[in-house]
């Protein structure tokens, strides 16, 4: 589904992402885990198209998405949630996700006209409300409400582009220990539905979880790679996070 | 959105400062109405319809009133040759001491034929018969002329102003490659050179430009860091205001004259070299300053661009910004 | 009939009213900050004037040319800001509009800084219009502008719009390609200020460059914000409040400017969301005591009450 291959990007001489090359099969909930520092969030911006890459390429379901704008990138197919909670802040909960919704439908002058509160897309979006447990929110204002609200909110806006692949940047962090877990079983939901689902996390325990793959980067190169038992005990992998006079 | 950036009127504790801020826009209000009295008894006209709103209204008239303006007793009192069509509004200004000539009431005009004259208001017998003085701008090989087809010389109606003084000092000169430097500009480029070196080092160098750039970037973070955010911000509004009052006495003094619109142009394009030479950075706005300042110079003395000087001025930061978005020492 | 000098107030409040609204579009729903509207009331006005006069159209032909080439106008200067980023936009729509100013001031199609004079009166049921007849010309173009408005406003164009004001990066992961859309705000903004720039030739019948310069250009972006960037009421009221508040207080003629400088800072200070803004006090007192009204008309009281 996604191949990444010698995926780099430099920053004026620092190599913030380094040759890193990652496959991605349907289905797969892939975990990016790593110390603070390593890249992981660049590599995401990489892959939704925020920033541009200076070598490597990304081939998304057959297509090379390299070059890119962001917002065709997520027409492809692919969504993400930011590490920093970003909603549009003085919309309400549903104009958050009609957002992603309409964005689908409406592509040129003439659509763009139609009245966005249609019924259809209105109903999509409640479904995706309903789903991510955000319906008794739907009328309020996105700045108004907690953390764990929005994350979910940045779930559900992601979704109302029904992609294929899913990025999910650090979406348990923040959360009670209730919230994560009913996150973790909308996570299991949606792999169940046939998304495809990478997720960067620092929490080890939903990590190994979670995860049927998991890759490690330091200092914006993989280190490894494999299943989260393979990780777990990877002496790389420990020494990355704990030093390496561990 | 803009989120604060350009609406932020960063006052020091806005909430807890209500009376503070009341009490400091009573006080300029005061000093700003005390400027204004009229000082003179007569009703002077020394810009066009009166005052800046262009309005027209006489508030002190005292003399005309709706019975005594008609036919019979409203007119012209005289009519005075001049060499060309007025389109600027005439102005007027009482007692006014004309050196060798008394003093007059005078009447300004100036002509489209580039020629400004000064009459006397009252009448046109002996003395008055020809004009108090006049003078005609029109130097060709100056390059100073009407537009032609229609002759427009002198189209705006200026503004008058009885209190600046005129000082005709000579200040000295100096020849440096054929051109004169006179030491208001040696004043001004040594002055301008001392205090960007001292700008320089305050901020690199000392606390206080420490704290002033850790509150530009984060002032949470500053705050919790101790570093006292309302004491830094009022430096750099003290500082900034005391450089700006720096370069007004200094373009009051190459171009002898205050008035106060002077701020107003500088004050946008400076402004717009702020954002050319990289947010925040000193360095980029300097020489972004420099850039503009030459090149305005240079395009509009050699060049026949269809434009004022302050809109190739403009143009030129438009062009900048298109060209270098971030700023000329922004980072991407 | 209505007074001479009552018809003037009312049909210049529309016209601002309707120049604010075009603005509103640009500066508040798309969040594209935009310091020089008088571009493309000028562009309206002016297009109208030149049409009129040299090309001998009527007032009822010249509109939708006029609009189409603000509208333009729009597009051309919406290009540029795409490339600079939010902070930098400011200062680039002050840039064009000096640029425009001069350049209206010194080619040689213009008329240059006299203007174009002698406009012809707009033509109502067959004859030239009187002063009463053109402020219902005024009044019908306003109406029409604030309904477009509120039709973008819940339109998708609308909500795109918002999302890229609240967070642009965000809306594109979305899917929402935010150039096309900041084209669409400026190209539709600008029409709408063109339309109010034509009324404004046809009512004056005189225009010069320093009519659409950076200082009008400021008043309506203040009209805008006083009122509540964003909201439609909050530009129609702006507009109609700040262009009757000198009238009011003709006594402070000389210090209009201190005055609406101070009242800037104030609004800025205390109620930054605008007069009827979606968070300023008024606006939510109204609120209430609608759904207070509503209550009392229901349930015969005014407020719900709790279990």
């Amino acid at each position: 589904m996604l191949q990444i291959r010698n995926l780099t990007r430099r920053f004026a001489g620092l190599s913030a992402v380094s040759n890193v090359s990652l496959e991605v099969r349907r289905g797969q909930i892939f975990g990016v885990i790593g110390p603070n520092g390593a890249g992981k969030t660049t590599f995401f911006n990489l892959l939704s198209g925020t920033i541009p890459c200076t070598a490597g390429d990304i081939i998304f379901m057959g297509k090379p998405i390299r070059k890119l704008q962001p917002h065709q990138i997520a027409r492809l197919g692919i969504g993400r949630t930011f590490q920093v909670v970003r909603p549009f802040s003085e919309l309400t909960v549903l104009e958050n996700v009609l957002a992603a919704v309409g964005a689908q439908h409406c592509s040129n002058f003439f659509s763009a006209l139609g009245y966005s509160r249609r019924r259809p897309y209105r109903e999509s979006a409640r479904a995706l409300l309903r789903r991510t447990h955000l319906d008794r929110h739907e009328n309020e204002i996105a700045a108004n409400l907690p953390l764990g609200v929005l994350r979910r909110l940045e779930i559900a806006r992601a979704l109302g582009l029904r992609p294929h692949l899913i990025l999910l940047d650090e979406s348990f962090s923040g959360l009670s220990h209730r919230e994560a877990a009913a996150l973790v079983d909308l996570v299991r939901e949606l792999q169940v539905g046939g998304m495809t689902i990478l997720l960067i996390e620092h929490n080890m325990q939903i990590t190994m979880n979670l995860c049927d793959r998991v890759a490690v980067l330091d200092r914006g190169e993989k280190i490894a790679e494999g299943t989260p038992t393979e990780i777990r005990n990877d002496p790389r992998v420990m020494a990355a996070y704990l030093g390496s006079d561990a | 959105m803009m989120k604060n950036s350009v609406f932020f009127v960063f006052i020091p504790n806005p909430v807890r400062g209500v009376r503070r801020a009341i009490t400091t826009v009573a006080v300029l209000g005061l000093l700003l109405g005390s400027l204004a009295l009229p000082a003179l008894a007569q009703v002077n006209v020394l810009t066009q319809h009166n005052d800046n709103t262009r309005s027209g209204l006489n508030p002190n008239e005292t003399l005309l009133t709706p019975s005594n303006v008609n036919a019979t007793t409203f007119g012209t009192i005289l009519s005075r040759p001049v060499d060309g069509m007025i389109a600027a509004q005439p102005l007027y200004v009482s007692h006014v001491n004309i050196p060798g000539q008394g003093v007059h009431n005078v009447v300004y005009v100036a002509t489209l034929h580039n020629s400004v004259y000064a009459f006397d208001a009252d009448n046109a017998a002996g003395g008055n018969a020809s004009p108090l003085w006049q003078v005609n701008f029109l130097n060709p090989a100056a390059g100073v002329t009407t537009e032609p087809p229609s002759e427009l010389g002198c189209t705006s109606t200026t503004r008058l102003s009885p209190s600046a003084s005129r000082n005709c000092v000579r200040s000295p000169t100096v020849a440096v490659a054929g051109v004169t430097v006179t030491g208001a500009d040696c004043l001004i480029l040594g002055g301008t050179t001392v205090i960007f070196i001292a700008l320089w080092f305050v901020i690199r160098h000392t606390s206080l430009g420490f704290a002033i750039r850790a509150v530009a970037q984060d002032i949470e973070t500053a705050k919790v860091m101790g570093i006292d955010v309302d004491r830094s911000v009022r430096a750099v509004f003290f500082i900034g205001s005391a450089i700006a009052a720096f370069g007004g006495i200094m373009v009051a003094i190459l171009y002898n004259a205050v008035y106060t619109s002077m701020g107003d142009m500088v004050g946008y394009k400076g402004l717009a070299l702020i954002v050319i030479g990289g947010f925040g950075n000193m360095t980029g706005a300097v020489i972004a300053a420099f850039i503009l300042g030459i090149s305005e110079t240079v395009l509009i003395t050699y060049t026949d661009i269809p434009m004022s000087r302050d809109g190739i001025a403009m143009l030129m930061l438009v062009v900048l910004i298109l060209i270098r978005p971030q700023g000329l020492l922004g980072k991407t | 009939m209505l007074d001479a000098y009552v018809i003037t107030i009312l049909t210049l409040m529309g016209i601002w009213s309707v120049v604010a609204l075009g603005l509103n579009v640009i500066t508040g729903l798309a969040g594209q900050f935009n310091l020089g509207v008088g571009v493309y009331m000028g562009t309206g006005a002016y297009a109208s004037a030149m049409l009129t006069t040299a090309a001998g159209f009527t007032f009822w032909e010249a509109l939708p040319c006029a609009i189409a080439a603000s509208a333009c106008m729009g597009f051309l200067t919406g290009l540029p800001a795409l490339r600079v980023r939010e902070d930098s936009l400011a200062v680039l729509s002050i840039g064009l509009v000096f640029v425009f100013e001069s350049l209206i001031i010194y080619l040689p199609y213009f008329g240059g800084p006299l203007g174009i004079s002698r406009l012809p009166r707009a033509t109502f049921a067959g004859e030239p219009a009187t002063n009463q007849a053109y402020l219902l010309i005024v009044a019908g173009a306003l109406v029409a502008s604030i309904a477009a408005t509120l039709y973008l406003r819940r339109s998708w164009m609308g909500l795109a719009w918002e999302s890229i004001r609240e967070d642009e990066t965000a809306a594109q992961v979305l899917g929402i390609d935010p150039a096309r859309y900041k084209l669409y705000a400026f190209t539709i903004g600008a029409a709408f200020a063109g339309l109010g720039g034509v009324l404004y030739a046809h009512f004056i019948r005189f225009v010069t460059p320093y009519d659409f310069g950076f200082l009008p250009s400021i008043y309506v972006l203040v009209m805008v914000v006083f009122g509540g960037l964003g909201t439609v009421r909050g530009a129609v009221f702006g507009a109609c409040f700040l262009t009757l508040l000198p009238e009011l207080f003709r006594f402070v003629q000389d210090y209009r400017n201190l005055i609406y400088g101070l009242t800037l800072v104030l609004l800025m200070l205390y109620q930054p969301r605008g007069l009827l803004g979606d968070g300023s006090y008024a606006w939510r007192a109204m609120r209430t005591g609608w759904t207070r009204l509503r209550a009392i008309r229901t349930t015969g009281r005014p407020y719900a009450s709790n279990p």
